[in-house]
């Protein structure tokens, strides 16, 4: 079933290439190395490859999806299951995305807690940075997208700023490569993953693209910059620190900052938390965007009413994490889900929509 | 207008009950250098160094100091005691008294290293002596925490320490088959000294390195870009003295036998130039005694500093690192039986490269 966006709503195809990647990049950024860490050690570099290809294959069978039906998660779930087995499953999906949303901006006010205000309380950042979510989404696509660009370019030189470890590498902590077992790039693989979620709101806001199946070929490119630079990362990082350092590092990608000094800046990580305000902006924007289009969709609602009702939620809920371990288990639950999600989820029903599809049109 | 009048609310609440702390530098206790104390067991004095700028723009310091089982406590209750509060964003320097530093600074790095707003380029030191005396002492120059930090830092630059930081510490300290050092200072005269290095088994001091063995430890170790060596020979009947000076190091390591029984060859390289000669005259000839004589010299210093090591079975030149990284499914513990009968062969090249701008006397 075709879903159709009025002409001056939609994008150019390329800008496909910034909305996977400023969706990618969050707040795992920050600490994903010793999540892979932990069980491949100097190889993590391979599992990062790894994951990045499979991924791939992901984003593929999604846009085979996506351009036979030439809609949305609503309409293959319609064609697929019908109309209200299909509509709880999309309702998961928008409790899905509005978990996504909630995590990220949850998890980064515990970093500026921890690193910059241990003082602050939750709700009051939560409220202010909310104000310019709505603002943004109340933009329409078009300003999700472009907070999404400037997302990706403006914090973009902070890429140089991890040469800075470099000066103590000891380039002897990769070797010896190809040390772990399969098994173990197999679990590493899984948590790496985690890092690559994202992409799946493809799924959404696939109709908004002009002529959607040329976005294909940049939303692959988008994913393999952000490929490149978690290779980039992971690299320096395992440079940086030796295996058992990085197991207890928890933010490894802002403890690599302690050691920039400049003679204005005494610490460096406090311009990079700052920074990383901006960089997860269109994380929080389009998941919550994507949440209250699923919501319109179901419930025929007008979007900014469905809106006000995910910020209003968030606001609440937000302040409900209090300790590390808590807002350690809405990760791992949020990002388990995304996991089965892709990996169990995406090829099933790109299997199931495929044989329907076959049977709709005999039918 | 409803809109406007949303957002004055929210900007009341928000202005009225989400403020955090003020800091104002002017009125904060800014501490540039911390230092333990070993007070019987569990029981430590921490010392905190403040610069304080006099109106006529010199710099006097201010100590303060505590008694506490836990250094952050102790770094609390220095609060107690001060008329702002202290913050430790600045510390430049940590130093740990000898005593200290013998039992195990386990407990106490690990203070620095959870505390967000300490950086990793700080540095490590241990002290011989009173720490907080040291740390009472005030330099014309700088507030005595940068003064100590600049001090090392030069040392590290074109002196004997070894690279040395924070991070690196940690980093040897988490290598598997390496164990760190750190510099030894202490007040000598009213001025800082460095008299050696502290050998390290995982966080506890377990040896010292006197300073006239620093040359060959750095080299082991690191590469040298800069530093100054002393030959002493007979000539004669006549003691003479040479001096060896810009010394650039390079260290090569070969190993073989990794699966059974390894051997580690350590190559070693050194350029130099010829400075100053006590001697009748400095001739192309001197310059070929002299790489002999620090080849000798070094070789026997180094071989003997490696046998020092195997004994008392540390690692500091990370001797397991090089092994681990050119075997598969390396064996620690293994390696730590291993370690200590190990054959380790040196070898030690020189080249006098310049004899300076005088030839003959």
């Amino acid at each position: 079933m075709k879903v159709s966006v009025k002409e001056q709503f939609l994008i150019s195809p390329y800008l496909a290439f910034f909305v996977v990647h400023s969706m990618q990049i969050g707040v795992g950024v920050l600490g994903f190395q010793r999540y892979v860490a932990i069980y491949t050690e100097q190889d993590s570099w391979i599992t990062v490859l790894v994951g990045g290809a499979a991924v791939h294959l992901v984003i593929w069978m999604m846009y085979k999806m996506l351009n036979k039906e030439q809609g949305d998660i609503l309409s293959i779930h319609e064609t697929t299951f019908g109309k209200w087995i299909g509509g709880i499953f999309t309702f998961f999906f928008m409790i899905y995305l509005m978990a996504m949303g909630i995590t990220v901006l949850r998890t980064f006010i515990e970093v500026l807690q921890v690193w910059m205000f241990p003082l602050m309380k939750t709700w009051t950042f939560t409220l202010v940075y909310l104000i310019a979510v709505y603002y943004i989404i109340a933009g329409g696509f078009r300003s999700v997208v472009g907070v999404c660009f400037l997302g990706v370019v403006v914090p973009f030189y902070l890429i140089f700023t991890f040469l800075a470890p470099l000066e103590f590498a000891n380039l002897r902590n990769l070797l010896p490569v190809f040390d772990h077992s399969i098994k173990e790039i197999a679990l590493s693989f899984k948590t790496m993953t985690l890092s690559y979620l994202g992409f799946e709101l493809l799924l959404v806001y696939y109709p908004f693209f002009k002529k959607p199946e040329t976005s294909q070929k940049w939303f692959h490119y988008g994913h393999l910059f952000t490929v490149f630079l978690y290779l980039y990362l992971m690299l320096i990082t395992l440079v940086y620190y030796t295996p058992d350092h990085l197991k207890r590092t928890i933010w490894a990608t802002l403890a690599m900052w302690k050691i920039i000094r400049f003679p204005f800046v005494e610490r460096f990580e406090y311009i990079g938390i700052a920074s990383w305000a901006v960089v997860i902006l269109p994380n929080v924007c389009l998941a919550f965007w994507a949440a209250s289009r699923m919501a319109k969709r179901l419930f025929n609602v007008t979007q900014k009413k469905a809106l006000i009702v995910v910020l209003v939620i968030t606001v609440i809920v937000n302040p409900l994490f209090k300790e590390r371990t808590e807002i350690d288990l809405l990760n791992s639950i949020v990002s388990q889900v995304g996991l089965y999600f892709i990996y169990g989820y995406i090829p099933l029903l790109f299997f199931l929509h495929y044989l329907m599809s076959k049977v709709r049109k005999k039918v | 207008m409803k809109k406007i009048i949303i957002a004055v609310i929210v900007m009341a609440i928000v202005g009225y009950s989400g403020r955090v702390d003020k800091e104002i530098l002017d009125e904060l206790d800014v501490a540039t250098a911390v230092g333990f104390d070993y007070k019987g067991k569990n029981k430590i004095e921490t010392t905190a160094v403040v610069p304080v700028i006099n109106p006529d723009k010199s710099i006097s310091n201010k100590t303060l100091s505590s008694i506490d089982n836990l250094s952050k406590e102790s770094l609390v209750n220095l609060n107690r005691k001060s008329p702002k509060p202290v913050v430790n964003g600045k510390i430049e320097v940590a130093l740990y008294s000898k005593k200290l530093a013998e039992v195990g600074l386990q407990d106490y790095i690990d203070y620095i290293h959870r505390d967000p707003s300490i950086g990793t380029r700080l540095l490590l030191a241990v002290v011989d002596g009173n720490v907080k005396k040291l740390l009472g002492e005030s330099f014309k120059e700088y507030d005595t925490g940068t003064y100590i930090q600049r001090q090392i830092n030069n040392n590290i630059k074109n002196g004997l320490i070894p690279k040395n930081n924070f991070h690196l510490f940690l980093s040897s300290y988490y290598t598997r088959g390496m164990d760190p050092v750190l510099p030894i200072i202490e007040l000598k005269d009213k001025k800082i000294n460095v008299k050696g290095l502290a050998l390290f088994k995982g966080t506890q001091m377990v040896g010292s390195l006197p300073y006239r063995y620093m040359f060959v430890f750095k080299a082991l170790h690191e590469t040298i870009k800069n530093a100054g060596y002393k030959l002493r020979t007979k000539e004669k009947g006549k003691t003479e003295y040479i001096s060896i000076q810009g010394l650039q190091t390079k260290k090569k390591f070969h190993v073989r036998n990794m699966h059974t029984t390894p051997e580690i060859t350590l190559h070693l390289k050194i350029k130099g130039y010829i400075r100053e000669y006590t001697g009748e005259k400095v001739t192309a000839k001197t310059a070929v005694k002299a790489e002999k004589l620090m080849k000798d010299k070094v070789h026997k210093e180094a071989v003997s500093m490696i046998k020092d090591f195997q004994r008392s079975n540390i690692d500091p030149l990370s001797f397991g690192d090089q092994v681990r990284s050119r075997t598969r499914n390396w064996d620690g513990k293994k390696w730590e039986q291993q370690y200590k009968n190990m054959k380790v062969n040196v070898k030690v090249d020189v080249m006098i490269l310049e004899i300076g701008v005088v030839d003959g006397l």
